[in-house]
């Protein structure tokens, strides 16, 4: 035991040369998560032709191009940046919702006692092993049959029924929700709507802002649905761009591309950096189910 | 007393439902409805041009399927990236889990590793499909460029979007990129949920380290493998952006079948596009495939791990099941 504390404490930085061989080797695990990443950065500064002649190292470095890239990208009618926004608002309001209705469900089933309570909650278990894809065409079908082709209400909508984002906040609220403050809010009058509000709320409030993490990333990056039912580019959300940059294959404008994927990208990536410990912890909390 | 009580109880029990309601009518909407319709659809012969009350009863899309040597192509493509990807991703994150979890291990930094690792999970699945692509794309791409300095591409003019096994390997890897983080954190995260008396015990028994992964780590781990398993492949099943945006499906191999179409590209292709009819039916019936192979395989994951899983789930449940009761 001693003789194990006396190892650790030598060497560089505290790390001993098994550590040291451990951290080389998850600094090239490292590299190679943020290597494409990088280069998606770099070759969005440098014109097509510089993309085109480069090669080695020098593709590393940065340029000063980015801006006449997102200039071009506009100029042949990419309205990357109403995409941006189309994404913005459907991933904002999907989260509202999500977060918000799928609290209230987990509530209702910590919460309250009734009549089919078990059966529901098996049901929404089973709904996580159904592929999404078996529902694909029948929800294209009912989205034409409702006359919601070509509009943002389907892709939001559904966000109310997340069984995943439920199962956590009822995980989350089992450890945390006690009968006590209820009951208190009860006595005082309180109707079941404004306790849920003004207390069950607060409470979830850490679980809450970790779902809210994830279904925005998740609506973000949703494309196959935006992908079958918008039809009209005013409406396209920053995958459906993407889809439409990578269709362009005749005298591909790398600069432009790589440009385009920054823009769907970088927001992301700012926002997961500013949460990431949430999400981290989120991830791990979500996985154990204990 | 005792009634008046009772009564109380279930006025307050009818809020739970109407609280769970919203959920379950926006469920029957979009999801249940168009699964029942799919199914429906699945039985029929309609296809884009026709009105759907005009479509006729006819089982033919599931027998033309079976012996379709494209859709079966797309069942083994799907399997294959599959596997290529999901068997390292879990050796390198169980690997680096423990790693992480390790006591005696006093690497620096493992805070920051794992949120970098994380970090291609969160990134727009079409934009990093896109992004590959034009990585590896012949002659512009940079990582082609390099690979070939490097030897690792030894044809100077080898195109790796022409080469079956070249793209179904650069999905499996993307694939890989993307999800290796995600297991790590959930394993990583099972990990150090086990008592650490358990391992003194071994210790002291005289169990190596290796001795007491493999009887206390693993047994212990067996429900989250499972739920990763489990994830990974219902997940893995439907992959849909990176075979598409990479190769459209392609490239296009003898027979009229195609190298990386998955299960979810064949239907958005019979469906959607290529030049065909738009053949709802057919793409309902690959569905109803699709979704009973992840059943058939669900179900062989369970047989296989279940036993420990299942005992575990019900010894959580208990304690559940009287704070419910406690608490209405």
């Amino acid at each position: 035991m001693k003789k194990k504390n006396v190892t650790a404490r030598k060497g560089l930085w505290g790390m001993g040369v098994k550590d040291w061989i451990w951290f080389v080797i998850c600094v090239l695990l490292a590299f190679m998560c943020l290597f494409p990443l990088w280069l998606m950065l770099s070759n969005s500064t440098r014109t097509t032709i510089q993309i085109q002649q480069i090669g080695g190292a020098e593709s590393l470095l940065f340029s000063t191009h980015f801006f006449d890239n997102v200039a071009s990208l506009l100029n042949k009618g990419f309205d990357i940046f109403g995409g941006f926004f189309n994404s913005l608002f459907i991933a904002i309001t999907s989260t509202v919702l999500c977060v918000y209705f799928s609290a209230l469900t987990a509530y209702g089933f910590v919460g309250y006692q009734f009549i089919g309570k078990k059966v529901l909650f098996a049901v929404l278990m089973a709904t996580m092993l159904i592929p999404g894809q078996l529902g694909m065409i029948g929800w294209y079908q009912l989205v034409v049959d409702l006359g919601m082709y070509d509009s943002w209400t389907p892709l939001i909508l559904p966000s109310i029924a997340s069984a995943t984002t439920v199962f956590f906040l009822k995980q989350y609220l089992e450890t945390t929700y006690s009968k006590d403050l209820v009951e208190a809010a009860r006595i005082d009058g309180a109707k079941e709507f404004y306790t849920f509000n003004t207390i069950i709320l607060p409470i979830s409030a850490p679980a809450l802002a970790t779902q809210a993490i994830f279904s925005f990333v998740y609506a973000w990056n949703n494309y196959l649905p935006p992908l079958m039912i918008l039809n009209s580019s005013s409406k396209y959300t920053l995958p459906i761009w993407i889809h439409q940059l990578n269709a362009d294959t005749h005298e591909v404008d790398f600069g432009a591309l790589y440009a385009g994927l920054v823009i769907t990208v970088f927001p992301l990536v700012v926002v997961y950096l500013v949460f990431s410990r949430f999400i981290v912890s989120g991830i791990a909390l979500g996985g154990v189910k204990e | 007393m005792a009634l008046f009580a009772k009564k109380r109880k279930l006025n307050y029990g009818i809020y739970g439902f109407i609280f769970v309601l919203p959920f379950f009518v926006v469920f029957l909407i979009f999801q249940l409805y168009p699964i029942l319709y799919s199914i429906i659809l699945s039985f029929t012969n309609y296809q884009g041009f026709m009105d759907v009350k005009d479509a006729t009863f006819t089982f033919s899309q599931y027998t033309d399927l079976i012996v379709n040597p494209r859709f079966l192509q797309s069942i083994v493509n799907t399997f294959i990236i599959w596997m290529i990807n999901f068997v390292p991703q879990v050796v390198v994150s169980f690997l680096f889990a423990a790693l992480f979890t390790s006591v005696n291990l006093k690497m620096k930094g493992a805070g920051v590793f794992k949120i970098v690792y994380y970090l291609p999970n969160i990134v727009t699945a079409a934009s990093v499909a896109v992004l590959f692509k034009n990585l590896f794309n012949y002659p512009d791409g940079i990582i082609d460029k390099l690979f070939k300095a490097m030897g690792v591409f030894s044809d100077p003019t080898y195109n790796i979007v022409r080469d079956a096994w070249g793209t179904r390997i650069l999905i499996s890897f993307i694939q890989f990129w993307r999800y290796f983080g995600y297991t790590l954190l959930i394993l990583a995260a099972a990990m150090m949920g086990i008592n650490p008396t358990y391992y003194e015990a071994a210790t002291i028994d005289g169990a190596s380290k290796v001795k007491s992964f493999f009887s206390i780590t693993l047994p212990l781990l067996r429900p989250i493998v499972l739920y990763t398993l489990i994830t990974s492949l219902v997940g893995g099943l439907q992959m849909f952006e990176i075979p598409y945006l990479i190769c459209d499906g392609g490239p296009m191999m003898a027979g009229g079948r195609w190298a990386t179409e998955t299960i979810s590209v064949y239907i958005y292709h019979m469906a959607f596009e290529g030049g065909y009819t738009n053949d709802y039916a057919l793409a309902s019936a690959a569905s109803v495939y699709l979704f009973l192979i992840v059943l058939v395989f669900s179900f062989i994951t369970f047989k296989f791990f279940g036993d420990q899983a299942f005992g575990l789930e019900k010894k959580e449940k208990q304690p559940k099941k009287s704070k419910e009761k406690e608490d209405v």
